[in-house]
This record gives structure tokens, C-alpha cells and sequence, in this order.
């Protein structure tokens, strides 16, 4: 019991608000991840159903023996008794046997469905559209798959069946009472409507309660979460003691809130036991009357005693599963609502292949926003021919970045069309085109493992010897064969190991190798020192060689030998041509062009 | 105790149970009371056997109805106190578990706060947070359950035991016999899950770590068309989660499948010999009735037993990896005596100074060098030349292994270091802003600031109309890290900030490899304002950067290979002569730059 408590709190990221299901939604949900087990779920509720049938006799059993055997001064049968004794030991021994496939069945189960989701969520998000994660933080995303996952899964395998068992046992149990003892059952259910008061005036409080917690501890984790990001900031500042008082406060808070929680947490158990006092005292004063006149015997008022206590067992789990199942609820609902949540990007229905992608690339009027009222792309024109080398240049938000994203098909175009080798890019096979295109991004990600997974990230098949080949012609090879485990060094976590211009380096490596047909180079040399970038210039050219390029920098040397440039500003083409054409005509690039120069050039 | 061993840990129990120490003995009372009251609790539950025991063999029988009704209600007067003493002992010990938390929590803030930058630089933000949220929840549980839960388990366990041995001696021997066999299955059980439990988690931060790198580069997995290799990497890590999951959930339902068997067992026996006793009458059917009742009682204690098992594992767990937050370097301390600077002129002398971060790998050699008060310089060369190293080491990021820093001609250790830090503003390289008001982000660093001073602050740092320009202008609130902003916002927002402090030495940590050459005009002119009065030091990869300088420091592999202004420097042979060629050659010759600059200046008059 502690530790679903104790599991519960950690489902401290729960915030306030709005639900999109009712507890019925959820709940239907919930059931419905059976449908996919359904021959095992079936048996298993079977199984559940025998066991409840089972517990319920028990007391029956030991009634029968007390009544038909066991009389004090030599009436009772001491044969009998050994059998009895006997077949209630059998009648332990099948229960055992059944409790035990019951819990690993259900174990298995359980286990299977958590996979399933779990996997299930993942695979969502490698097809969520690409708004999804620039509005979600990677933080709440992976809390997601994993700590929703878990809080579900817990509310699936842990003690919930034995609340279902012991559930369907209540409807045995109120049988058998009534058909030992019509008045005595009756009387005993008195307790009854004090229970469902009690039940009633606790669950309000207790969710209200426990909703403030979890509230108060959100807060206390987005303060920490910043306090550790901007420790630096922090120190230069000499912040330390207001961000210890204002942590304090928040801290506080959770204090009172979980006090509160407790006081009302730690009331209800006793309440419930109360009652089942109250049940147990009427049967034993109106027990002993009947037993007088002879109405019922020892044994029933032992069975009777036993009843009682298994009715109120589930109530106590339930609220014992309280916090389980709200925690359990809310995880649930935050998981659907990736896995419902529409594929935006995906392919048309009887997708092309393209065979060999020549890379001719085509944007016919092409609008976009990514919201309703910000547009951010505002007819463009563009007609990239195979080969070509086009760069892109405008200042930070112009859109050049997102013409790229469009190309990749990460976002699709709010009007216009653009094709590839004169297809629309829509009815191109999704993973068709991305494996012809590659960007080489501005912020650089490598996945943590060793340098040659990385650099083989795209094309898994490609040989050693096509990687350091790649390596050399940008430079690269010489510096990772001096890495004391060459390419076999683990670059850890984001490549933490590396400077960013090495990562840089290796990022545009790993493009290479995919062997793309069309090549976006996004900022991709931008930390790295300008006699290094000097120096693998060259190699960049003999890459783009036969190979479509959109190359977007903001140091205007290293595109001057593109075959077109394109000027954007806010969102629209306005000027292009060759460098010598732009740079005649004195216009826009002209003048960014001659800001840097007088910027990095001193006489 | 063997279950509190494992190898996966590196501390001790007795070392993790110490960190409770001084909270737990800060209120020896408020732990005796607790103890106390469920001790009670528990004891007074083991009465109502004996009760129904008096009404089956004395009142019934003889008819003594007042004795019925006496007895009757004492059970419910028991199960009145106990219930209140179940309450008392159930809220206070969580009051007790929340007091600790609430202490621990803040105490780990404030250690937070004095951390080196090193354990910033290597741990990752969910391993941190993961310890004081988690972590903590489970230390905590382990105060609120384990002392009550355990005097509950071993008195209901105990009581029971010795009640059947009073009540029958003989039967209750019967059952002592099973007393070992539970202990066996308790240990039997807690060693074949123990090492799953550990398994399971480590298989745990696999799948998490899968997934983080997933959704953290989901546009690199994209962009390669890689979604069904990663759908696959996660499936398999995933698969091997589960598949010990439902290990660990098998022993658990043997264990108690096993656990029920046992006292079911038991039964039977009682059944079998009580029964023939009954009959034989030397056992009464009421004392028959109560030992069949106690039988029932123990499911309950060994349940409650196990879970303590859970409770202190998982506390143990996150204890050592509170621990090793606890243990972690704290930052560099002071002096005692240190001094509290007055208003520094920015005079800084670094003498003989050598730092590593890893045993001999220098990160600076032997830098020997003077910057005079109001100075301009600039700090050039290569990633890892040891630039960054530099400047960490005058804000006492990290203490240089040998030599000495002065400021003022005062070893920098001398200094209060909260007093040092005020007087130098960083602007970094990476732009932290909080999930705050515009006000609050550039008063951040001094959050008693006038709106007055803000506002200067804003206008001189060239940001002030794009605030006045959003809806809530000093009130808007920056989306989370600072999403909604371009990287010159973010940026000049960030030299507002510094600017507030009016810090006497300035370092400006270059960020504008990616910003366009028209905003890197605009942050160039704030840093000019910036850094008027002040000794300022610049870090750049720019060599427009240099035509504010007074003093050029070139860097290599440590070292200080160059120092001198552009003039000296472009006329010495060597790595400053390199860069700028290149950088030249790269924009054309000067040729024809020289040309196109007369044209600019024609357009413009």
C-alpha cells in the first residue's frame, strides 16, 4: 500500500488543467488496451471470477465445519473433521494454485500492455508533426513515454485486479449473507449509508487536496528546473540568496499542501475501520440474541463475522488506490492525447518512389505560416535544376530556414506547390524523399555512441572505407585518427566531448555519407574559425558536386561561388542572381555584403 | 541486515541513514511519540479476537445478555481508539516525513547554489532535478512508512503469535514451527527480486536515454529518414524492460501466493487438531474461534513487512544518489577573512598561472600577463586555445592549480567571492532568460531596481522599443527559455541585465557566431556603450570585434602566443597575420572592398 502512495507522489508533473475526458473516456480507454490480448484477457477474467467464487466460500467452508463437526462434550465427529480438515486444505492448495496464474497472467499481461503503449507513443512521435515539438519541451515529451507510461502501467499491474476480484467477491458475499440470515444481513448493512457519507465527503476532499500538492510541486520543479539551467547566470549575478528565498516560499507551499493531503489521507482508513467496527458489533450483539434462540449457529456467526470484514476490504483498497488511480487517470489522458492526436505529415494514399532522383526542384507560389496570423513565406518562386548550387541569404528570420524545412517535408505549404523532379512533394514517398535530402542543421545534434555510428547515422550500410574517405576530404579525418580511441571514441551525451565546431564537422560528414541527391546546408559552418573553414572549403565544393545544394550562411564568403544567390527578406524573394550580378547591382546584398566587409576588414 | 546490501551502491546503508541523523534527532520527541502511539495502535488491534473469544465461550452460553452488549461494544470502543491512534500515528508520521523533506528540500537548494560549475557542467539537468524531486519523495516515504509500518508489522506478527501460544500452548507451537519458514520466504524473496529490481532500472535509464536522444534529435531522424531503425532500437530496449518486469512480478506473486498458502496451511492444522481438541473439550470453541482469527491477522504483518522492504531499498537507492549530490565539490570557499571589495579600478594581473581540468591536460600555460584598469581587450584563436578557461578563472568559476590572479593587485581569493562576482558582469555566450517578465529578466541580477533604472538600462543595451512595442511591454512574459525571441533580443536583453549591475570589469563571452551581420552591428554598438569605463574583455572569433579593442590577446594550445594592438599585430608574422589574410582573402582582395567603400561613401552624401 505504501509504495503505490509513494508511486503516486512521484506523479509530481501533473499541473491544473483542463481536461479534454471524463473519468468514462479514460476509463473506456483503459479497457480498451485489453482488445489487443483479448483471448488472454478473457481467460484471465475468468480466472478472476473463480478465484472471487473461491474466496468467497472459505468462510462457508470453516461455517459448515464449526456447524456439522465441531460440538464441545462428544457430539462432534472426529473423522469428519479430518476430512474436513483435509478438503480445506485442498480447497487452500487450488486457490493457491489459482491466486498464482491469476497474478502472472495478469503479471504477463499488464507487462505486454505497458510495452505496447510505450512503443506505441514512440512511434507516434517519430510521425508527430513537427509543430508538436517546437511546442512541447523534450522534458514533457519524454516524461510522457516514460513516467505517464509507468504511472498507467502501475495502475494496470499493481493491486487493481485484486479490487476487481474482490468486487465481483461482494456480489457472492451479499448472497450467501442473505441466505443465511435475511434480518441479520439487513442489519448489518445499516453501516451501509454512514459508508457511503464517509465515501462521498472524503473523495471530494481528498482529490481537492491532492490536487494541490501535485500543483505545488510542479512549481517547486519548474523553479529547480531553471535554478540548474541558469546556475551560471546565477553566479555571475550573485543571485544565490533571493533564489533560496523565493525557493523557500515555493517549498513551503508543498509542505502545507502535503500536510493537509496527509491529515485527510490519514483520517479515512480509521473512519472506514470505524465503521467496520459498527458492522462487526451488531452482528456480534445480534448474533448473540439469535444464537439464544437458536436462530443461527456458531458457524454462521463466525461466517458472518468474516463476510463483513471482506465487504469492507475492497472499499479500503479502493481508497488505498486512490491517488494510484487519479495519478493513473491523469497519465492516461496525457497519453492518448499524443496517440489521438492527427498525423498531419504522412503519405498520400498510392505514394510515388522515385528511383533516381535527378534533384530538380521546383517552389510555384508557395505561402506559408505556421500559424494563422504570422505568414511567414510569401510567394516564392524558385526553380533549382539539377546540380545547381543556390544560397540563401537574408537576415535572422527571414525565412530562409523554413524554405528548407518545407523541402524536407517537415511542415507542408499553406498555399502553392512545390515539387521535385516535377512531382508535387505530397505524392512522394515520405521516406523516399527525406533519405534524398539531407540538412545539415544549425544546431547540431549527435546521438551519444561512438564517432562512427554517428557518421553512419543515415546510411547504416555504408563501409568503413566510404566514411573515412568523406572524413578526409572534409578535413575531419586527421583529427579523429588523433582521438586517442580514433573512430571509435564515444562522443557522449549530445557530443559533449567534441567542440562545437568539430560537431559541426562530423554533422555535415554524416549528411555526406547518407549520400543524399539534394543538400541543405543550414548555418553549417558557423563555429567553426575561419581559417578551418578556409580550409575545407574546398572539400564542401568537390561534395556539392553533382549534388542539388541550398546552402544558407551568414558569412557571405562562403557562398560567393554558388551558382545563384537568393536574397529573402521577411518572407519574400527580393533579390537574385550571381554574386558579381547582386553585388552590380548595389541593392540589398550589396550592402550586407559590404557590412561585413568593413566589419571584418581594418586598414 | 543482507538485504540491505548491494553492490550497485556505492555508499554504505549506515552512510545513507546518516544523512537522516541530525533531521531525525532534531525532534527525539516528535520520533518517541510516534513510536509510541503505533505501537499502540498496533497492539490495541490484537484485542477484538479475545473479545468475540468471551462472547462465544462466556456470554452466549450463559445467556448474560448484559455481558453481550458490554462486550459488543467494546468492540467498537476499540476499534474507536484505534482508529484514533491509527490516526494520530498515520498523520504524524507524514508530518514528521514532510518537516524532513521540507528541511532537506531547501537544504539542497542552498547547496545547489554553492555547487562548482564543473558539477553543473557534467551532470545533466533531469539527473539533478531527478535527485531533489524523486529522490527526495523517496527518502521521505521511507519516514513516513518505515517506523510505522514496521512496529505495526512485528507487534500485529508478535502479538498474534503470543496470543495463540497463551491461549494453547500446544496449537501455538504448531504454528511457531511455520515462523521460520516465513522468514526464509521474506529473505528468499528480497534476494531474487533485489537484483532484478536493480536491473530493471538501469534497463529503465536505457530506454529513457533512447528515447531522450530521440526526441531531442527527432529532426536529425527525420531529416535521414532513420523513424523505423529507431522504432526498432526502442522496441528491443523496450522488450528487454518488460521481460524483467515480469520477472520481478512473478517472485512477487509466488512470494505471496506462498505467503497465503502457508497461514492457509495453518489453518487446515488448527482446524484438524483444534477441532478434535473442541470435541475432546479440552479447548473451548470461543478460544478455537479467536486462533482462527488471529491466523487471519497475519497476512497483514507480512505484507506490511515486505512493503518496509520496498520502502527502504527504494530509499536506499535514492539515498546514495543523494549522497554523491550531498558529497559533490562545493564551490570554491573564501577566506574567512575575506574582503569585501570596494568599487575595483579593473586592474588584472595574472601571474604564472596554470589550470587543467583534467590531470595533465593544460588548459593554460603559464599565463603571465597585466591588464591595466579600462582597458579594451580581446581574446582571439581557436576553439579549446583556452580563452573561455581565461575568463572563468578571474570569476572564480574554478581556481587556477598554480599561480595567482590579481585584481586591484589583490590575489582574487581574498576577495568575498559574492562581492567579486557583483563587480564583474558576464554577458554569456549562451542567453539564459527565465520564464518571467521582461522587467523581472533584466532585473534579475538586481531585483530591487527601479523601473527608472530598468528602463536605462534597456534603452542603453538598444532594446527598450522592441519591449514597448509587445503587448504587456516590461511586463510581457518571456516564453519558456526564451522561445518567442530572436538570438539579438535574447542577447541584448542579456546586456541589459548586465548593464543594471554596473559591474567595474566587463566579459563578454562572443555570441554572435550566428546572428546576422546587421544584429551583430546593433550588439556591437550596445557592448561599445557597454563597455565605456570599464576594463572589459572580449572573447571573438571576429575580427571586427578588434577595431574596439585597445589590446589583442592571441591564444594557442594555452598559451598567450600573441599580445599587441591590430597595427603591431598585422605587421608580426603569425597566427593574428592568418586569420585576417584568410578573412581577407575570403571577402576578395581589399582592392576591390577599398572601391566599393568610396561608393558607400559617395551614397551617402
Amino acid at each position: 500500500m505504501a509504495w503505490h502512495a509513494f508511486r503516486a507522489m512521484r506523479r509530481e508533473e501533473d499541473e491544473e488543467r483542463e481536461r479534454k475526458y471524463s473519468d468514462l473516456d479514460l476509463f473506456k480507454l483503459v479497457l480498451g488496451l485489453f482488445r489487443y490480448y483479448l483471448p488472454e484477457a478473457i481467460s484471465l477474467l475468468l480466472i478472476v471470477i473463480a478465484t472471487s467464487i473461491f474466496a468467497a466460500l472459505v468462510p462457508m467452508l470453516l461455517q459448515k465445519i464449526i456447524d456439522l463437526f465441531i460440538k464441545p462434550n462428544n457430539v462432534g465427529f472426529k473423522p469428519e473433521i479430518a476430512i474436513m480438515a483435509g478438503l480445506f486444505l485442498l480447497f487452500i492448495v487450488l486457490n493457491f494454485v489459482l491466486t498464482l496464474t491469476r497474478s502472472i497472467m495478469f503479471a504477463k499481461l499488464g507487462q505486454r500492455i505497458i510495452f505496447r503503449i510505450r512503443n506505441d507513443v514512440f512511434s507516434k512521435l517519430q510521425f508527430q508533426s513537427q509543430e508538436y515539438f517546437t511546442e512541447t519541451e523534450s522534458g514533457r515529451t519524454i516524461s510522457k513515454v516514460t513516467n505517464d507510461v509507468d504511472a498507467l502501467g502501475e495502475l494496470l499491474t499493481s493491486g487493481i485486479i485484486d479490487i476487481f476480484a474482490d468486487l465481483f467477491s461482494l456480489g457472492w458475499i451479499i448472497g450467501i449473507m442473505f441466505s443465511y440470515d435475511t434480518k441479520m444481513t439487513l442489519f448489518t448493512f445499516t453501516v451501509i449509508p454512514i459508508l457511503l457519507v464517509v465515501v462521498i465527503i472524503f473523495k471530494n476532499r481528498v482529490r481537492g487536496a491532492y490536487r494541490r500538492t501535485r500543483v505545488a510541486i510542479a512549481k517547486v520543479t519548474a523553479n529547480l528546473q531553471e535554478t540548474i539551467q541558469s546556475a551560471k547566470v546565477t553566479k555571475t549575478l550573485s543571485r544565490e540568496d533571493e533564489n533560496i528565498q523565493k525557493f523557500r516560499d515555493l517549498n513551503k507551499e508543498t509542505f502545507s499542501a502535503n500536510v493537509e493531503a496527509a491529515g485527510i489521507s490519514s483520517l479515512f482508513m480509521p473512519i472506514i475501520q470505524i465503521v467496520a467496527a459498527i458492522g462487526t458489533t451488531i452482528i456480534l450483539i445480534y448474533g448473540g440474541y439469535a444464537l439464544k434462540f437458536g436462530d443461527i449457529t456458531y458457524g454462521e456467526l463466525f461466517a458472518f463475522l468474516q463476510y463483513s470484514s471482506m465487504f469492507f476490504t475492497p472499499i479500503m483498497n479502493l481508497f488505498t488506490f486512490y491517488t494510484l488511480i487519479q495519478s493513473g487517470f491523469a497519465a492516461g489522458e496525457r497519453i492518448f492525447e499524443i496517440l489521438d492526436e492527427d498525423v498531419k505529415i504522412k503519405n498520400c494514399d498510392n505514394p510515388i518512389i522515385l528511383e533516381n532522383i535527378k534533384g530538380h526542384i521546383e517552389f510555384k507560389s508557395v505561402d506559408f505560416s505556421y500559424n494563422v496570423d504570422v505568414q511567414v513565406l510569401n510567394n516564392i518562386q524558385l526553380d533549382i535544376k539539377p546540380g545547381q548550387s543556390i544560397a540563401l541569404v537574408g537576415r535572422t528570420g527571414a525565412g530562409k530556414t523554413t524554405i528548407t524545412k518545407l523541402l524536407a517535408r517537415y511542415y507542408d505549404v499553406t498555399k502553392g506547390e512545390l515539387l521535385v523532379d516535377g512531382h508535387n512533394i505530397k505524392e512522394i514517398e515520405l521516406n523516399n524523399l527525406r533519405k534524398n535530402i539531407a540538412v545539415v542543421p544549425q544546431d547540431v545534434f549527435l546521438f551519444s555512441g561512438i564517432i562512427i555510428e554517428n557518421l553512419k547515422f543515415g546510411n547504416k550500410k555504408a563501409k568503413d572505407k566510404e566514411v573515412y574517405s568523406v572524413c578526409e576530404t572534409l578535413g575531419l579525418h586527421s583529427y579523429i585518427t588523433k582521438l586517442p580511441e580514433g573512430y571509435q571514441t564515444d562522443v557522449r551525451e549530445g557530443g559533449s566531448r567534441l567542440s562545437l565546431g568539430q560537431r559541426q564537422l562530423i554533422s555535415l560528414a554524416r549528411a555526406v555519407i547518407a549520400d543524399p541527391r539534394i543538400l541543405i546546408l543550414d548555418e553549417c559552418t558557423s563555429s567553426i574559425d575561419p581559417i578551418t573553414e578556409s580550409l575545407i572549403q574546398k572539400g564542401i565544393d568537390y561534395i556539392l558536386k553533382n549534388r542539388t545544394s541550398i546552402i544558407i550562411a551568414h558569412r557571405l564568403s562562403t557562398i560567393k561561388s554558388a551558382s545563384k544567390i537568393i536574397v529573402i527578406d521577411e518572407g519574400g524573394i527580393i533579390e537574385e542572381g550571381t554574386h558579381d550580378q547582386l553585388l552590380r547591382k548595389k541593392g540589398k546584398y550589396f550592402n550586407l555584403y559590404q557590412t561585413q566587409i568593413t566589419s571584418n576588414i581594418i586598414d | 541486515m543482507s538485504w540491505l546490501d548491494n553492490r550497485e551502491r556505492i555508499h554504505s546503508a549506515k552512510e545513507i541513514f546518516r544523512i537522516l541523523k541530525p533531521y531525525l534527532l532534531k525532534r527525539p520527541l516528535f520520533l518517541l511519540f510516534v513510536s509510541i502511539v503505533s505501537f499502540v495502535a498496533a497492539l490495541i488491534g490484537l484485542i477484538t479476537p479475545q473479545l468475540i473469544r468471551y462472547i462465544v465461550d462466556d456470554a452466549i452460553p450463559k445467556g448474560n445478555l448484559f455481558l453481550l452488549w458490554i462486550l459488543g461494544l467494546s468492540v467498537l470502543l476499540v476499534a474507536i481508539i484505534a482508529g484514533l491512534m491509527q490516526f494520530i500515528s498515520r498523520y504524524y508520521a507524514a508530518l514528521l516525513a514532510q518537516k524532513i523533506t521540507l528541511e532537506l528540500r531547501d537544504d539542497i537548494y542552498e547547496l545547489l547554489q554553492q555547487l562548482t560549475m564543473e558539477y553543473y557542467d557534467e551532470e545533466s539537468t533531469g539527473q539533478i532535478m531527478t535527485r531533489v524531486t524523486t529522490d527526495l519523495n523517496a527518502i521521505s516515504s521511507f519516514i513516513s512508512f518505515t517506523l510505522r509500518l514496521l512496529l505495526n508489522g512485528v507487534i500485529l506478527f508478535v502479538g498474534s503469535y503470543t496470543a495463540m501460544i497463551v491461549m494453547s500452548w500446544k496449537l501455538g507451537l504448531i504454528m511457531v514451527g511455520f515462523f521460520p519458514v516465513f522468514i526464509w520466504l521474506v529473505f528468499w524473496f528480497s534476494n531474487k527480486v533485489r537484483p532484478i529490481f536493480y536491473k530493471s532500472r538501469t534497463q529503465f535509464g536505457v530506454v529513457t536515454s533512447v528515447l531522450q536522444e530521440n526526441v531531442t534529435g527527432i529532426h536529425v531522424v527525420r531529416g535521414f529518414a532513420q523513424e523505423e531503425n529507431e522504432i526498432e532500437k526502442f522496441t528491443s530496449e523496450n522488450a528487454k524492460y518488460m521481460n524483467l518486469r515480469i520477472k520481478a512480478q512473478v517472485y512477487r506473486s509466488i512470494y505471496f501466493g506462498t505467503m497465503t498458502l502457508l497461514i492457509g496451511l495453518g489453518t487446515s492444522l488448527v482446524l484438524f487438531l483444534g477441532g478434535f481438541a473442541v470435541v475432546d473439550n479440552t479447548m473451548k470453541l470461543g478460544v478455537f474461534l479467536s486462533f482462527i482469527f488471529y491466523l487471519m491477522i497475519l497476512p497483514m504483518p507480512t505484507r506490511q513487512l515486505t512493503m518496509v522492504i520496498g520502502v527502504v531499498q527504494r530509499a536506499l537507492a535514492s539515498g546514495d544518489r543523494l549522497m554523491e549530490l550531498l558529497s559533490a565539490k562545493r564551490e570554491i570557499q573564501e577566506d574567512p577573512d575575506a574582503i569585501i571589495p570596494p568599487k575595483l579600478q579593473g586592474k588584472i594581473n595574472y601571474e604564472n598561472v596554470w589550470f587543467e581540468y583534467e590531470k595533465n591536460k593544460p588548459i593554460l600555460r603559464n599565463i603571465n600577463i597585466g591588464i591595466p584598469s579600462g582597458q579594451k581587450i580581446v581574446l582571439m584563436g581557436g576553439t579549446g586555445s583556452g580563452k573561455s578557461s581565461f575568463v572563468s578563472l578571474l570569476q572564480r568559476f574554478y581556481d587556477p592549480n598554480q599561480g595567482e590572479i590579481k585584481i586591484d593587485g589583490i590575489n582574487i581569493r581574498n576577495y568575498q567571492l559574492k562581492s567579486l562576482r557583483k563587480q564583474i558582469g558576464l554577458v554569456l555566450q549562451d542567453t539564459f532568460l527565465f520564464n518571467d517578465s521582461m522587467k523581472e529578466n533584466i532585473a534579475f541580477g538586481k531585483p530591487n531596481a527601479s523601473e527608472e533604472e530598468i528602463e536605462k538600462a534597456a534603452r542603453t543595451a538598444n532594446i527598450h522599443d522592441f519591449i514597448i512595442s509587445l503587448p504587456d511591454g516590461y511586463d510581457t512574459r518571456v516564453g519558456d527559455r526564451g522561445i518567442t525571441l530572436s538570438g539579438g533580443q535574447k542577447q541584448r536583453i542579456s546586456i541589459a541585465r548586465t548593464l543594471l549591475t554596473d559591474p567595474s570589469l566587463l566579459i563578454f563571452d562572443d555570441s554572435t557566431a550566428s546572428v546576422d551581420a546587421e544584429t551583430e552591428a546593433q550588439i556591437q554598438e550596445s557592448l561599445d556603450i557597454l563597455s565605456k569605463g570599464r576594463t572589459t574583455i572580449i572573447i571573438s572569433q571576429r575580427i571586427s570585434s578588434v577595431k574596439y579593442a585597445d589590446r589583442i590577446l592571441v591564444f594557442d594550445e594555452g598559451e598567450i602566443i600573441q599580445d599587441g594592438n591590430h597595427d603591431d599585430l598585422i605587421n608580426q608574422k603569425g597566427l593574428y597575420q592568418e586569420i585576417y589574410t584568410t578573412l581577407a582573402k575570403s571577402y576578395d582582395n581589399q582592392k576591390v572592398t577599398l572601391i566599393e567603400k568610396e561608393d558607400i561613401h559617395k551614397e551617402e552624401y
